[in-house]
């Protein structure tokens, strides 16, 4: 029993069970399980318990893209099944590693598969194959599945109900222990009748039974309602001889503790300036003037999900990575869609991106990063994006488009052509409003209104040009909006930075004392003493680098702390702060 | 105003409040402690309903026990649309009398094991959840066939019927009775449905649907 479950295929459920925001309870020995259909058709096997707290998942909510547990709330997306939200944190991002345990899946002949095995390969059923199936009803058997199988394979000549009183010429076929086939129906010769016995645990079956015939069957629902009769009096003699159940010993089962593939990924996750993924181009197009749009797909077909506001570094050899936001939305998670604007004076990425990058090309990238975390727990969201800045908002219009919270978004351009990603902004119907080629008065007076409809309860997302975020933030200061309603997203840092001054800098817990020279920043000087701190942008935008301070008096510079956060001190971003004090006890 | 004589933790008195709510009759409830006092049991009560079981409810004069009874009262009286309990299509009300009573069969067996298992009843537990077991079999085979012919509901016809009101609650409480619907995945898909029905209430042990 044990080698039959840890091996083979096991078919857990019909395809006509996984109905649409439904989470179907799959059960194998030793493994509960949660079943659940996505929008798109990806059919999702996870081990029955939120990571969280153990509660069951066949209890949670499919919303079509995402399971949410019914206990406190956490979701966690389809295909690869990571948490994407934390409801009781709303403006933190979940941890990347943090992954319900998935098992492979494979939807074949109506059926749903799935095995416990650390590998396995393809499924083929040869007499299934290019064959019309039809799916009968499952029957549970109170009965360990070595009896049931024996059963059904002595109680073969029951399945045949032509009328002419001679011998049945039903020939059993025994293809494995899960699998018998029964061939050589007198009324239609084509038709064969396959039978899997699933084990659910040591003492319970299931009976998955699949016709197959050459021709589609005529009157399916008498043929389902005869076998269906049949099965039920086949258990229940099973049943009846099972009075004193005779238990199989316990099966043990070794279990991965994750797929290979999802182990991988979340351990990559947690590496700074990694680059573990290798995807394809899949879509190179022109999306607006000086916009490019790219879609990538991995080879393994399982990327690691993505949460709204998430960013990816595209690397190139030679160049130094670029970071952009990922414009996909809860459903979109078969592949990763960047938008890359044209940077003349910038490093390189977005040049080599426009005019060198072909489709089929592979690139490496980082695992899905997220700085830009959405909150869903704001009576309503306003979005502002400006430009290019439309790729991280349009990530998180699209995810409360998907759950149904109420937004607007604010996309502003220079001119029709420069509106990127039209056909997703249209999508969002009349919560997207367009505003075209304003000036930069017109485009504050627009701003100032979009302001003055604020009420208690909103939250702001900002993401465009420096000068439009810098124009939003002063003005929602000016208007006396609570700073914790802001939520910007720099792509780079528009002050000049100053790295004159020299002091020194204390790293309390690993006691030592380096110097910070005019000219170098604090990050480097931590690299060069061999101080491993994650950086990405090193212009103080994208809060990589951050480092708490447990005392001194820290000059900014960056654009990534909120003045609150500066205020208080406590944190600094290495790459660009400078010390009032002579010297900066760090938290390293 | 229509009194209901009600106790929170029961499904019998749940379908009567989840039904009032989906007919939009406002009502006055009147707490009834089943537990751990037996109130129900009390003399009081007894002179309301000399079963000692609830639900009761009162409409003007009208003084009525038993909750199938009441769901029949309450839409013949207050269910203008008429598609709850299709009084003249002959057919539809014998499958619905049909699942009425097989209602009160899931009161014998799983409520009972509930009975056991929340409310430490002396009865025989095993018994109770065998046969909550035999039921469920047939209930999903039942509904294993319906969604065969597109049929989302217990009754052939097209809109949900009082027999949904009458079967659900002690199917969605059999996990308290230690009854598991694991194997039950044709009446897991129809309690989703049921409880997507516009008015739908919750109660503690019955959750929301999913979206």
């Amino acid at each position: 029993m044990k080698d039959d479950a840890s091996k083979e295929w096991i078919p857990i459920a019909s395809s006509i069970d996984l109905v649409p925001r439904h989470v179907f309870h799959g059960c194998l020995p030793g493994q509960d399980l949660a079943i659940w259909r996505a929008d798109d058709g990806f059919v999702n096997i996870w081990q029955n318990q939120c990571p969280h707290r153990g509660v069951r998942l066949t209890i949670g909510t499919n919303d079509g893209a995402q399971l949410r547990c019914r206990y406190h709330g956490w979701c966690y997306a389809n295909r690869t099944g990571a948490c994407t939200y934390i409801p009781a944190h709303p403006g933190d991002s979940p941890p990347q590693a943090l992954i319900n345990r998935a098992f492979p899946v494979i939807e074949k002949y109506g059926l749903v598969w799935t095995t416990l095995a650390d590998s396995y390969s393809a499924l083929t059923i040869d007499g299934l194959e290019n064959k019309h199936t039809l799916v009968l009803r499952a029957v549970s058997v109170n009965a360990p599945m070595r009896i049931v199988s024996d059963q059904l394979r002595q109680k073969a000549q029951r399945f045949d109900r032509s009328d002419s009183k001679g011998d049945s010429q039903i020939e059993v076929i025994s293809c494995g222990s899960i699998h018998i086939e029964l061939r050589g129906f007198a009324v239609s010769p084509g038709t064969s009748l396959a039978f899997f016995t699933q084990p659910v645990d040591c003492d319970r079956s299931v009976i998955r039974g699949v016709l197959s015939c050459d021709q589609e069957p005529t009157e399916p629902m008498l043929l389902l309602r005869l076998f269906s009769s049949t099965l039920n009096e086949i258990r229940d003699q099973i049943e009846s001889d099972q009075v004193t159940v005779l238990r199989d010993s316990q099966p043990t089962l070794d279990v991965p503790s994750t797929l290979p593939e999802l182990s991988r990924l979340s351990d990559d996750s947690q590496t700074p300036g990694d680059q573990s993924l290798t995807v394809r181009v899949s879509e190179k197009r022109f999306e607006a003037d000086g916009i490019v749009a790219l879609e990538l797909t991995s080879a393994n077909e399982l990327l690691p999900a993505v949460q709204p506001g998430a960013h990816i570094d595209l690397c190139f050899p030679g160049k130094h990575a670029a970071q952009y936001s990922l414009v996909n939305g809860p459903t979109e998670t078969d592949r990763y869609i960047i938008g890359i604007k044209l940077e003349e004076d910038g490093g390189g990425v977005s040049r080599y991106v426009h005019k060198e990058l072909q489709k089929g090309d592979e690139v490496r990238i980082s695992p899905p990063k997220n700085r830009f975390p959405l909150r869903r727990d704001a009576v309503k969201t306003v979005f502002i994006a400006g430009g290019i800045g439309i790729t991280p908002i349009l990530s998180m219009a699209k995810t409360l488009n998907h759950v149904k919270l109420d937004f607007t978004l604010h996309y502003f351009v220079r001119s029709e052509s420069h509106i990127a990603f039209a056909r997703d902004i249209e999508r969002l119907g009349s919560d997207a409003q367009l505003h075209v080629g304003l000036s930069i008065e017109h485009t504050q007076n627009q701003i100032s209104k979009i302001l003055e409809e604020w009420a208690s309860g909103t939250q702001l997302y900002v993401c465009g040009p420096s000068p439009m975020m810098e124009m939003v933030k002063r003005m929602t200061s000016e208007k006396d909006l609570p700073e914790s309603m802001f939520h910007a997203e720099y792509f780079e840092n528009p002050n000049a930075i100053d790295l004159g001054g020299a002091f020194q800098v204390v790293l309390s817990r690993s006691d030592k004392v380096l110097d910070v020279p005019q000219g170098k920043s604090i990050l480097q000087v931590l690299q060069e003493n061999g101080v491993v701190v994650p950086s990405s942008c090193e212009q103080g935008a994208c809060g990589t680098c951050l480092v708490r301070v447990l005392s001194g008096d820290p000059i900014h510079q960056d654009v990534y702390l909120t003045e609150s956060e500066r205020r208080q001190g406590n944190w600094i971003a290495t790459c660009v702060s400078r010390s009032d004090s002579d010297e900066l006890v760090l938290d390293l | 105003m229509l009194k209901l004589y009600d106790y929170e933790l029961s499904g019998n008195c749940f379908k009567i409040r989840w039904f009032l709510n989906i007919l939009g009759v406002e009502y006055e409830s009147i707490p009834v402690e089943f537990y751990p006092s037996k109130e129900h049991k009390s003399s009081w009560f007894k002179q309301i309903n000399p079963l000692g079981q609830l639900p009761v409810i009162e409409d003007g004069d009208l003084r009525l026990r038993d909750a199938q009874a009441i769901l029949v009262y309450l839409a013949t009286r207050y269910d203008s649309s008429g598609k709850w309990y299709p009084r003249d299509d002959a057919s539809q009300i014998g499958e619905i009398s049909q699942w009425l009573s097989f209602a009160d069969s899931l009161t014998a067996t799983i409520s009972s094991a509930r009975l056991v298992t929340t409310f430490f009843f002396d009865l025989d537990l095993e018994k109770c959840q065998t046969g909550g077991h035999r039921l469920l079999r047939i209930l999903d085979e039942h509904l294993w066939f319906q969604e065969r012919q597109q049929l989302d509901w217990l009754c052939g016809g097209a809109h949900p019927s009082l027999a949904e009101i009458a079967c659900l609650p002690y199917v969605a409480l059999s996990e308290e009775g230690g009854i598991s619907r694991q194997e039950y995945s044709a009446v897991r898909r129809w309690t989703d449905r049921v409880k997507r029905m516009p008015g739908f209430i919750v109660m503690p042990g019955i959750f929301p649907a999913g979206s």
